[in-house]
């Protein structure tokens, strides 16, 4: 369902599985954002394709894009490595209700910074 | 004992295969922008993204068999090096889950074979429906 919506509101569901994981499935925190993580890949592998072969992929953009992506990917998966669980949930609180509060603005027309 | 010793094998194996698609796409990446930025690409460039009658603009392409003709021209397009590393990280997830069905049936987990094989199958459904892979 979360892919569906992802797909179609352009939202990014790996915060909201990350949320799901963590309250409903009561997973780990460094165990819900790595396998987020792995599921996004593939689910954007999947869409990628589609959007690839449409011709929406300038590969101007989107190779800078592809090489800032995978050093901060990097960086940020070394660093939250050697967090302990509670730091990266305090860490990813502020995100998830920014996004939703970004998700709301958008349908009311609003963009938030 | 054994078989979570196995499960961790499978999970060594499948983030090799991650790292590994990982680094040769982007190192693709580079060398194509590199190669561009060299051939002075971005000196007189006003990037164009519509679509025009005559086609895609030019460092768009819709499919592998593009992405192997600009690597076949003389001199080689750069930029489809660079499409070409895109191509490998948009592979990458697909290839590890094709290397993990192997890898958990070697470690006897019959569950998740068929899962990682639902998982593939849907993968190159999405991208043969697409039509990139022509």
């Amino acid at each position: 369902m979360l892919p569906i919506l992802s797909g179609m509101l352009g939202i990014g569901s790996g915060a909201f599985k990350v949320l799901a994981m963590d309250y409903l499935m009561r997973l780990p925190m460094k165990v819900s954002t790595a396998t987020s993580n792995f599921m996004i890949g593939l689910t954007a592998a999947a869409s990628a394709s589609i959007y690839w072969s449409r011709g929406d992929i300038h590969t101007l953009i989107a190779a800078p894009v592809a090489i800032g992506v995978l050093a901060g990917a990097y960086v940020g998966t070394t660093v939250m490595a050697r967090m302990r669980n509670a730091t990266v949930r305090k860490l990813f609180l502020p995100i998830v209700v920014y996004l939703a509060l970004s998700i709301i603005a958008r349908r009311l027309g609003l963009h938030l910074p | 004992m054994s078989g979570l010793r196995a499960s961790f094998s499978v999970e060594h194996l499948v983030a090799r295969v991650l790292l590994a698609g990982g680094l040769l796409g982007i190192a693709l990446v580079v060398l194509g922008l590199g190669s561009y930025a060299a051939h002075g690409g971005f000196h007189h460039h006003v990037l164009r993204l519509n679509r025009t009658p005559e086609g895609n603009p030019s460092g768009v392409f819709v499919s592998v068999r593009q992405v192997i003709e600009g690597l076949r021209s003389r001199p080689i397009d750069p930029l489809a090096v660079s499409a070409l590393g895109l191509v490998l990280l948009m592979i990458t997830p697909a290839v590890a889950v094709a290397t993990a069905i192997p890898a958990f049936w070697w470690a006897g987990d019959r569950r998740y074979v068929a899962i990682a094989a639902v998982v593939l199958a849907m993968l190159v459904l999405s991208a043969t429906l697409a039509g990139s892979v022509h």
